[in-house]
């Protein structure tokens, strides 16, 4: 479903990625783990095109995403949800109105403007709160949740972008045990009982092993592990992080 | 797959107060943005605004842009000059006399040094009426009472800049004071040592950054002060638009606009030099 | 202690320590001289280019003290109210015209934020989209910002006519410029990290503008805005010099006329107006800001 051909991004004279290639395909769960710096939100955000790369390919199907431009490419984005570390709320709006402004792809410019959302997609953000066990919280503003609370807003309002992937830049880095297991247990409801399809970077191996079944291990830009959950050995880890943790 | 109507059935049965928006404050701001635009509308009706008085001027504004350009001086350029400089020696003059003045009434206005509340209250309410008037009002009534010229100038911009220094001053003093007066006090220090010692090293960036601040504020106003007479190159301005000499006009601003940017940075650079990075309280916009 | 001086195992410490104090004192001074030094030069230069004299000053003091007495009304206790009445004869009139000044200054406020809000995002660097639109916003800004008003209403009175159209636009170009210049820069405090959940969610420049820097600048704009009202007020009451509406073509009259008794009438209204309107505006920004706080 979704083709990396080659891709490669410098930021100045550091090659965050380099010459990365990989097929997604429908449904799957894949956890991204390497070091702090290896390029994994480097990668999610090419994806997304909040950033460019300085070469290579990605299709979408047979669609080639790098060739979108505007309207394309925020209806891109729209079906590429981002979930962020930082949960990346607005603070001041309340809590269904930054879900919905995981709508603004879809809606006339008027509507977003005026935050005067259809019917249709205020049912739509409800009832992605209220899987989330969040519609209690409907109306606070954003800044008055906890870190747990804020990140499960952001998944509603991936999820009312109706995606087909969603793209999570270590979706638990910033949370407690308990909130991190909430957060991860909704990606893979979310995996389960809609089919989405769920790239998740993350940082400790043992969060993918639980919830993941293919492993992508980046190191130093270059991807060096891509298997099943179960091949991810003691030579795997050590290739992807580095022997004895130095380098 | 669910369609769009049965979701709304169905979260509208779950959560009614969800997904309808609360209909008072929707309507409450409605009513809040129509009552503003209908406030517009009325007050532009009552000051006689009309887009066929606006659009029939802008053609005539458009003959004035046209004839600005290029902008000429008909050898005026050196009285024009002569005149910018007496704009910034009223902006300083004036500047300088404020500060002065501020400073023993600033001490007076604070309620710590002087703890008296008719002279402070007394003070406030005159500095409250000094300030309340705009600076070129008080230029015409300067120039009714000195005479036509650069004096008058410099008059109003101190009298109108003493009503804001002063309350800002006073109030430098005020904090600082709290601070650090109890230890010269406690040593067997007088109220004069007090303000010497303690208070003075305090508030004097403070004091210097204001008025650097307000002699920045004061070029602008100065730059018009001629209109009414009070010296500058207001007069030139005021007299070359009289004369629909719009070519001049433009040579004139073309003349403002670097010095007041020019004053504008130096200010701005005298500031971080001599205070540090210490903004002015009250220098707002 | 740094510098040249490096203390030897036998210099006395303290003669070291007075000796750099000394110097540092000197420096001071010599500082503090230098400084008094421009300062009196240039003010014997200003002094001389303002036509300044001992003489002015001598004489100009106390005839400001009895111009402002000659301004006051005669007011007698056993005919209070009639005194009161006579001073504020046209006080009608007056009140008209500060409402119109008031109103002035509203609607220039207004139509200013209005042009001044949606500049304000291609003015700000991290908005703009790109340095063309950026270039053009801010110098257009800047130069709204820097010709003062009253040129504009002189030059608009010429355009529009006599009247208040001329104040209005004047002082509504002026307001957009300090404002958009202002909003500019609270803009270029959003950091490009809280916008990203808007933009990765499919939104165009203007949604993100709208959804994401909008409710974060909104309480800071409004407060700024109210601010620029209250000096609007007292702009609105000067252009009427020039002809461009307002209290202040008749405060120039009986200015210009020497009437006296009306001066003082008109200035104590103009003062009253302006306190109830700083007070007003007072009180919003303050429940806005209020209202932030407590969330
Ligand atoms: N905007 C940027 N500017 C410069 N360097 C960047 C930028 N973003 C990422 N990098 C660099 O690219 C490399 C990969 O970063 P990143 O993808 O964030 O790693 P990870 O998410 O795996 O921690 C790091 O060396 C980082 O310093
Ligand atoms: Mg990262």
């Amino acid at each position: 479903m979704l083709r990396i051909e080659g891709l490669t991004r410098r930021f100045g004279t550091v090659t965050a990625l380099h010459d990365v290639s990989l097929t997604v395909e429908e449904g799957e769960f894949i956890g991204v783990i390497g070091r702090s710096g290896a390029g994994k939100s480097t990668l999610l955000r090419l994806i997304n095109r909040l950033i460019e790369p300085s070469s290579g390919r990605i299709f979408f199907g047979d669609e080639d995403v790098l060739a979108k431009r505007g309207r394309a490419l925020q209806d891109w984005r729209r079906r590429a949800a981002m979930i962020f570390q930082q949960f990346a709320l607005i603070d001041r709006l309340s809590v269904l109105d930054n879900v919905l402004v995981g709508r603004v792809a879809t809606v006339p410019r008027w509507r977003s403007w005026t935050l005067a959302w259809p019917l249709a997609d205020r049912a739509l953000a409800i009832e992605a709160l209220d899987r989330l066990d969040m519609t209690d919280h409907a109306l606070k503003r954003a800044d008055q949740l906890s870190g747990g609370q804020q990140q499960r807003v952001a998944i509603a309002r991936a999820l009312v972008q109706a995606p087909r992937l969603i793209l999570a830049d270590e979706p638990v880095a910033s949370l407690d045990p308990r909130s991190t297991r909430a957060v991860m247990d909704s990606l893979a409801r979310i995996n389960r009982e809609d089919g989405l399809t769920v790239l998740c970077n993350l940082h400790h191996i043992d969060l993918a092993r639980d919830y993941c079944r293919r492993i992508i291990g980046i190191h130093a830009g270059r991807v060096v592990f891509d298997g099943p959950v179960e091949a991810l050995d003691a030579a795997a880890i050590a290739l992807i992080y580095g022997q004895d943790g130095e380098e | 797959m669910t369609t769009a109507a049965d979701r709304i059935a169905r979260v509208s049965r779950t959560y009614p107060a969800l997904l309808y928006p609360d209909p008072r404050k929707l309507w409450g701001r409605r009513a809040a943005w129509v009552a503003f635009v209908l406030a517009f509308l009325w007050a532009s009706y009552h000051l006689g605004l009309s887009p066929m008085r606006f659009w029939t001027g802008f053609t005539d504004l458009w003959i004035i842009a046209r004839q600005m350009v290029p902008p000429t001086h008909n050898g005026f350029w050196l009285d024009y000059l002569a005149a910018l400089l007496e704009t910034l020696a009223i902006a300083f003059l004036g500047t300088i006399l404020a500060s002065l003045i501020s400073i023993p009434l600033g001490f007076l206005g604070a309620r710590n040094v002087v703890p008296s509340f008719a002279i402070h209250f007394g003070l406030r309410r005159v500095l409250d009426v000094v300030r309340g008037v705009d600076t070129l009002i008080w230029a015409l009534i300067f120039v009714s009472v000195v005479g036509l010229g650069p004096f008058a100038g410099i008059l109003a911009i101190a009298l109108n800049d003493t009503g804001v220094l002063a309350k800002i001053y006073a109030e430098a003093v005020e904090n600082a004071d709290r601070k650090a007066g109890e230890g010269v006090r406690s040593a067997g220090g007088s109220g004069a040592d007090v303000a010497r010692l303690a208070i003075w090293p305090q508030v004097f960036p403070v004091f210097l950054s204001n008025s650097l601040y307000f002699f920045e504020a004061n070029t602008r106003s100065a730059t018009i002060l001629g209109v009414v007479g009070a010296g500058g190159i207001g007069f030139f301005l005021a007299d070359r638009i009289r004369v629909n000499a719009w070519s001049d006009v433009a040579f004139i601003i073309l003349l403002i606009l670097p010095t007041v940017a020019a004053i504008d940075y130096l200010s701005r650079w005298l500031r971080k030099k001599a205070i540090g990075r210490h903004d002015a309280p009250g220098a707002r916009m | 202690m740094t510098g040249p001086v490096t203390p030897k195992p036998s210099a006395d410490i303290v003669t070291i320590v007075e000796a750099q104090r000394r110097d540092l004192q000197r420096d001071k001074r010599r500082q503090t001289l230098l400084f008094l030094g421009v300062l009196v030069v240039l003010v014997a230069v200003s002094g001389h280019l303002g036509e300044v004299s001992w003489q002015k000053f001598v004489n100009g003091i106390p005839r400001f003290g009895s111009y402002i007495s000659r301004t006051l009304p005669p007011v007698s206790p056993e005919t209070l109210w009639a005194d009161l009445g006579r001073w504020m004869w046209a006080g009608g009139r007056w009140v008209g015209l500060l409402f119109d000044t008031v109103l002035i200054a509203f609607v220039a406020t207004t139509l200013g934020v209005v042009a001044g809000f949606f500049l304000s995002f291609p003015a700000a660097r991290n908005l703009a989209g790109g340095v063309v639109h950026y270039q053009l916003a801010r110098r257009f800004l800047e130069l709204m910002r820097t010709v003062p008003e009253l040129v504009f209403a002189m030059l608009f009175v010429f355009a529009f006519g006599l009247g208040a159209l001329a104040g209005v636009l004047a002082i509504a170009l002026h307001t957009m410029g300090v404002l958009g210049k202002l909003f500019s820069e609270i803009n270029e405090t959003i950091s490009d990290k809280s916008l990203e959940g808007v933009v990765a969610a499919g939104a165009s420049r203007d949604q993100v503008i709208r959804l994401g820097v909008v409710p974060q600048v909104l309480p800071a704009f409004i407060s700024y805005t109210l601010l620029r009202f209250e000096i609007n007020v007292r702009s609105a009451s000067v252009i009427g010099f020039v002809g461009a509406g307002g209290i202040g073509q008749e405060l120039m009259f009986v200015i210009n006329q020497f009437i006296y008794r009306d001066i003082s009438a008109i200035l104590l209204l103009l003062i009253i107006t302006v306190a109830l309107v700083d007070i007003v505006s007072e009180k919003i920004r303050h429940r806005i800001l209020d209202g932030e706080q407590r969330r």
